[in-house]
């Protein structure tokens, strides 16, 4: 996020597009609630009228995968009506020439018939936008969970740079990250292509860098971008990789296209996973290692909003279970890297990123736990107080100007056939986490939401014959899947949404990736419906009666 | 003068933290149920400790009975799960417990606010729907809410919200 998440209070319009963080992330609600009381206009894009639309001035309600359209549009109308900002578009940026020209192909008529949004609306969600003296836009998921993903964001930085919302509290361009650590987690290099703090793996200088960091010599880094999470499952395929250590993460639920997940874990020939619980994932490994829980470890974590807090643990591991980096130096040790792994403890490891990672130069162990709230990122001297907004005095390029890319929309990579004629879009709901390793074993989360389910408009389901409550057989290309029906009026017809907190959902969702971002397409996949036949019905129960009587 | 629980509807998203804090607190049982109303509100609903309570006045054991200025409360050893209160309670939040044959409902969270925490749903509210406080506080929250309603309406100008109530002329208010 460029600005804290308490400054969405501070706005006096915010765009929210393709989060729904009043299911997913609920206490960001508090402060753009409090920015609705203050009179801010709340502007949702959405397919569904979800808990966060409830509280929307204008929804907008696009089909999957056609936000780009909608930016695009957006931007169309703000160009139109000169509502954009001449002096910081002058001062600030490049490109703007470029952008012009390409959204004229883009009146809001036109992405009507792309996005179902009456054109009014677009009109009037752009003129909110333009007009508001802070405006921040806040997306997630629903616009990067695409093949176009990176393109879409870049448009939303497109947005928010020519009408001047940026570097200003209460504007920004503010991405909700899935869960708690994950900025952390890539500010720390847990991608394929960088070293801690987004140094490029593949530039000489830094791999000589981490080589002095690290004393080892820069030959022994490897010069090439790694795999992503989608694409070792098809080297797994192709026989390129043969042994896994999995860390948290539970693929066979939250990866897409499933069944080829499974079959690759399948055949890979060493299969280590280090996890809370034997998930779904760990019943096909050959070693399991029990990891601690949150509350059994110590150290930082880094929120959404580029804060670095300190966290101490509530209690020490119990049993066998030990924190991760304890399992990662035993496992270094074992390898004959013990002294490359001499840690000794969370603060160690602290003192190491805080040398390797120019953002966090300034932080140090003992200042973080003296400040309550963390202190946000970069933070590059020891005096230095944080910056809770960036691009305050100007972007990160060289020249200090933004640069406008004009983005073109894109078709989903699966369309909608005679065959199958649906579009479904997979998310999350408030009362589960991810895969549901955790959640699902937690009774007072799993009696609330105990099953699969799709939601599905009143038409849709009139059409191919399925009743609310009762069960129906989801067909992709990839995979099929059984759950229960969910007629409701929040979502629109001939598209299907489905939870993927539980086995089912990614048997559906196609693996097509962004090219840059390497993210699935979890968000429109082509599919049918059909009701699961009667007898079927009766065989089930029957079975379930002889089992459990 | 009595604490109480404010209930900002127009902020409630119903992701049920509330009822899962109350579950926590009061050994896996929710004394708190968010209501989904047109797939498009819904109300957090617990006791509201009614001055008047029917509850009390059907209980006969007198299980059901006012603890504090604040609360009205159930002693379990009391009650004979005759679930009188159940019916009697106009907002359906005293609820039958089937397998301890028992009544239960919202204590108002006596054991934490005693020691001057928040009741546990007030405290997870991630909307901040839910406050405590001092009646008198509550209320002015409430009408500063409502006062900023409609300035908002009115683009912030204030000559066009003080307007006499369009009845008065019409109907004048009856006098003794």
């Amino acid at each position: 996020m460029t600005n804290p998440i308490t400054d969405l209070a501070n706005s006096d319009c915010i765009l929210v597009i393709g989060s729904n963080f009043a299911e997913n992330h609920p206490i960001v609600s508090r402060w753009v609630m409090d920015a609705k009381q203050r009179g801010a206009t709340i502007i949702v894009a959405d397919p569904r009228l979800t808990p966060t639309a409830w509280s929307a001035d204008i929804f907008l309600q696009l089909m999957p995968g056609s936000d780009t359209s909608l930016i695009n549009a957006m931007m169309h109308v703000i160009i139109a009506e000169k509502l954009f900002n001449t002096e910081f578009v002058n001062n600030n940026t490049d490109g703007f020439d470029e952008l012009c020209k390409l959204v004229e192909k883009y009146p809001p008529s036109a992405a009507e018939q792309i996005t179902h949004i009456p054109a009014d609306r677009i009109i009037a969600a752009a003129r909110a936008y333009a007009k508001a003296s802070a405006a921040s836009i806040v997306y997630c998921m629903g616009v990067t969970q695409h093949a176009c993903g990176t393109e879409t964001v870049i448009n939303c930085a497109n947005l928010s740079m020519i009408c001047g919302h940026v570097g200003r509290p209460g504007t920004g361009v503010n991405p909700l990250r899935g869960q708690d650590n994950v900025q952390g987690a890539c500010d720390m290099g847990a991608l394929v292509n960088v070293f801690p703090g987004y140094q490029a793996v593949i530039d000489p200088v830094v791999r000589e860098k981490f080589s002095i960091a690290w004393g080892c010599a820069p030959e022994e880094f490897s010069p090439n971008v790694g795999l992503t999470l989608v694409e070792m499952t098809h080297a797994v395929m192709e026989g390129k990789m043969r042994g896994m250590l999995i860390m948290g993460e539970n693929p066979i639920i939250g990866d897409p296209n499933a069944n080829h997940v499974r079959e690759a874990l399948n055949r890979v020939e060493f299969l280590a996973v280090m996890e809370l619980f034997m998930s779904e994932t760990a019943e096909l490994a050959d070693v399991v290692l029990p990891a601690a829980s949150f509350a059994e470890k110590r150290g930082t974590k880094t929120t959404t909003d580029r804060r670095v807090q300190w966290l101490e643990c509530a209690i020490d591991p119990i049993g066998e279970a030990r924190t991760d980096w304890r399992i990662i130096c035993e496992l270094a040790d074992l390898m004959g890297l013990r002294d490359a792994f001499n840690y000794v403890n969370e603060e160690d490891i602290f003192s190491e990123i805080q040398r390797c990672t120019p953002a966090y130069a300034g932080i140090t162990p003992a200042r973080l736990k003296d400040t309550h709230g963390g202190i946000p990122w970069p933070c590059p001297t020891p005096g230095h107080p944080g910056t809770p907004i960036l691009h305050v005095k100007g972007f990160s390029k060289p020249n200090g100007r933004g640069q406008i890319k004009p983005v073109e929309y894109k078709l989903p990579v699966e369309a909608t056939s005679e065959e199958y004629p649906l579009v479904l879009t997979s998310g999350r709901v408030v009362l589960h986490y991810n895969s549901g390793a955790m959640t699902r074993r937690t009774r007072s989360l799993s009696q609330r939401e105990p099953e699969l389910f799709v939601q599905l408009n009143n038409e849709t389901a009139d059409r191919y014959g399925i009743k609310n409550d009762e069960m129906a057989i989801v067909t992709t290309r990839r995979g099929q899947a059984t759950a229960k029906a969910r007629v409701s009026r929040q979502i629109p017809e001939g598209v299907l949404f489905m939870p993927f907190h539980f086995e089912g959902t990614n048997q559906l969702t196609i693996d097509a990736l962004d090219p840059i971002a390497k993210i699935p397409e979890y968000k429109v996949a082509a599919c049918r419906i059909e009701p699961v036949p009667k007898n079927t019905q009766v065989i089930e129960t029957l079975v379930v009666e002889m089992e459990g009587g | 003068m009595a604490k109480v629980i404010y209930m900002d509807l127009s902020r409630c998203i119903n992701c049920r933290a509330c009822e899962v804090a109350c579950e926590r607190e009061h050994a896996g049982h929710s004394n708190m149920f968010v209501q989904v109303i047109d797939e498009q509100y819904a109300m957090p609903l617990n006791c509201r400790h009614c001055e008047e309570s029917f509850c009390t006045a059907v209980c006969p054991t007198q299980a059901v009975h006012r603890e504090t200025t604040d609360a009205v409360i159930i002693t379990p050893m009391k009650c004979i799960g005759c679930t009188l209160c159940t019916i009697a309670c106009p907002f359906g939040s005293v609820w039958p417990d089937r397998v301890n044959r028992i009544a239960r409902k919202c204590d108002l969270c006596i054991h934490r606010t005693e020691i001057g925490l928040e009741p546990a749903c007030v405290t997870t509210c991630s909307a901040r729907a839910l406050q405590f406080g001092e009646f008198e506080t509550m209320i002015e929250i409430a009408r500063s809410k409502k006062a900023r309603t409609v300035i908002n309406r009115s683009s912030g100008s204030v000559g066009t919200i003080i307007t006499l109530p369009v009845w008065i002329p019409e109907h004048p208010p009856q006098t003794r």
